[in-house]
């Protein structure tokens, strides 16, 4: 009951198999491309200009193209920064760029652990990225569970607005493995 | 309108300090520190000052759990420390209304692709999935929750809990932390040059960075009052907070954590001068510690005394929220502020109260707070009342 009136009620972005669909409505799409060349290409054509985009790794790239979808028209100025909660979960945490990590000290003879690689270990770094780019300072969480539990999150994103702790709140899944990724984002108020 | 009263019922604490909260007390209040350093090249090429876990020791305690080898070694201190609340308390694990939120940065990273020796599948590698293991071990009913919020998850997976009790979804959470000291975060860290070559020293005038540490922390949240006790720790309110500046270095104004502050200040319906002791985070980075000294001035906390823990058993990542709040409520049992190990002379821009001398102090209320890559802060109150209070 509460997973259709989300899907109604609230403004959602969803970037899967090669689309970007907004409440509903495909608005970009190109299946054929491997990850990396398609978000690049989501960049381009929403002329997104922003240089921090090009040292996240896949997985924040996901969850800004996502964000910046669903916010791109001003959708949170009518809040103070600190009114804007981000509740995010994923199930694969950041396991994608820990794999490559852990490639650039699984060799003593050949050891490069780099920063730029190592901070992106963290999955609420991309709540990070998404609060630095819209100037977000409410409360934010990140959980990491197997499943997408929508209801979860929405009733958790819905407390803390009830609770007076948030007046909107970005709330969703994003989540990235060497086979596959998964955005949806929802505003919620 | 009066909000939900939330009692920690009970605690348990695994560090290199001991397995329990009291063994930990003990060796603090004593001034022991578990930082050493470490020439085991199988977990860093260089010697590295950390606080570890004494493989031996945990072997010993592991036996007396169930099938212990079919558990990665977090996984063990998770169960060992979940099994030492329990023997303390009276609520039941089985129960429709009792859940288990984890916090943890990395869980188990040290099983990752070729640290894996085919001893586990491949995904319990998985928060998810870790966090499965400890609820099937319990036979708890609900799928727990994991909450992977850099060094902040401890604290945030309280106030997760908080909204959760305070709805009355759940009579009894418990909340545990953990996370180990692994090549993968030595070497990440020290990509940063973030760690220290010597015992850390927080807001000390020459700390150079952290020192990590392993642990576990856990603590039994309820809506209901315990019986036959004296005197009742309450968590009172929390906050979060982002800075909204940068993904890997604390903001240079310190607002953000001074956001988080005086929300959770307000969440638990106190003023600034109510407020006892301030537990902090003081990772002894010389960034983090600076921002630190200047969010306390702009909460109007300068006064208060403070300490950092991390002297005594580093930096415990996402057990750290835990296991700092845990020791900060013995603060309040004890009446008691233990030394900030490593400070000499302060060197941090703004003038802040550093406990220089573990002393007897009447407590009532302290705040705990917690900031972490990708510009998070967290605060937490809590507090002590007696029988005759409530």
């Amino acid at each position: 009951m509460i997973s259709t009136k989300t899907e109604i009620n609230y403004p959602c972005c969803e970037i899967k198999a090669g689309k970007i669909i907004l409440d509903g409505q495909v608005i970009y799409e190109d299946k054929d491309l491997p990850f990396p060349k398609f978000i690049k290409g989501a960049y381009k054509e929403f002329e997104l200009s922003y240089p921090k985009f090009h040292k996240m790794d896949r997985l924040c790239k996901l969850a800004f193209v996502a964000a910046n979808t669903l916010l791109r028209d001003g959708q949170l100025n009518a809040y103070a920064p600190t009114e804007i909660g981000v509740v995010m979960a994923n199930s694969n945490s950041t396991l994608h760029t820990d794999s490559k990590y852990a490639d650039s000290i699984k060799d003593r003879e050949n050891y490069f652990p780099s920063p730029a690689v190592f901070v992106y270990t963290l999955p609420n770094i991309m709540v990070g990225e998404i609060c630095i780019k819209y100037n977000i300072k409410g409360e934010s969480v990140f959980f990491v569970h197997n499943e997408f539990d929508k209801e979860m999150l929405l009733e958790y994103s819905l407390d803390m607005i009830e609770a007076g702790d948030a007046k909107i709140c970005l709330m969703g899944w994003v989540d990235y493995t060497a086979d596959d990724y998964h955005a949806v984002l929802y505003l919620v108020k | 309108m009066k909000q939900t009263t939330i009692y920690i019922t009970a605690d348990n604490i695994i560090s290199s300090l001991g397995f329990t909260t009291e063994a930990n007390w003990k060796n603090i209040v004593s001034e022991q520190t578990g930082v050493e350093c470490h020439h085991d090249t199988s977990i860093y090429p260089s010697p590295v000052w950390i606080s570890k876990i004494k493989e031996e020791t945990l072997k010993q305690a592991s036996e007396t759990l169930q099938s212990p080898t079919k558990y990665s070694k977090l996984e063990q201190l998770f169960l060992l420390s979940i099994k030492d609340v329990l023997e303390h308390s009276t609520i039941d694990i089985c129960a429709a209304d009792t859940l288990i939120i984890v916090a943890s940065t990395k869980g188990n990273i040290d099983l990752l692709e070729h640290k894996n020796h085919g001893n586990f599948p491949k995904d319990r590698v998985q928060l998810g999935t870790m966090a499965t293991q400890i609820q099937h071990y319990f036979n708890n009913p609900n799928t727990p929750l994991v909450v992977c919020n850099a060094c902040i998850s401890g604290v945030l997976a309280m106030d997760v809990a908080k909204r959760l009790l305070r709805k009355k979804k759940y009579k009894n959470i418990i909340v545990t932390g953990g996370d180990l000291v692994s090549e993968f975060t030595l070497s990440g860290f020290q990509s940063f040059k973030a760690m220290s070559d010597a015992p850390c020293k927080p807001y000390d005038k020459n700390r150079v960075g952290i020192n990590l540490g392993e642990g576990v922390g856990t603590v039994i949240l309820s809506t209901e009052k315990p019986t036959g006790q004296e005197e009742y720790i309450t968590l009172e309110g929390g906050a979060s907070s982002n800075d909204a500046n940068h993904i890997s270095g604390p903001s240079r104004t310190g607002d953000g954590l001074c956001i988080a502050i005086d929300k959770a200040l307000k969440d638990a319906n106190c003023s600034t001068n109510q407020i006892d002791y301030l537990s902090m985070h003081g990772t002894a980075t010389p960034f983090n510690d600076e921002m630190e000294s200047k969010a306390i001035t702009l909460a109007n906390l300068q006064e208060v005394p403070l300490n950092s823990l991390k002297g005594y058993i580093g930096h415990t990542l996402g057990a750290a929220g835990l296991i700092e709040s845990i020791i900060a409520i013995q603060s309040l049992r004890n009446n008691l502020l233990y030394r900030s190990l490593g400070f000499e002379e302060l060197g941090v821009p703004k003038k802040i109260n550093v406990i220089q001398k573990t002393s007897a102090i009447p407590l009532q209320k302290c705040l705990k707070t917690a900031s972490g890559f990708g510009g998070c802060n967290a605060a937490m109150v809590f507090a002590k009342s007696s029988k005759k209070d409530s």
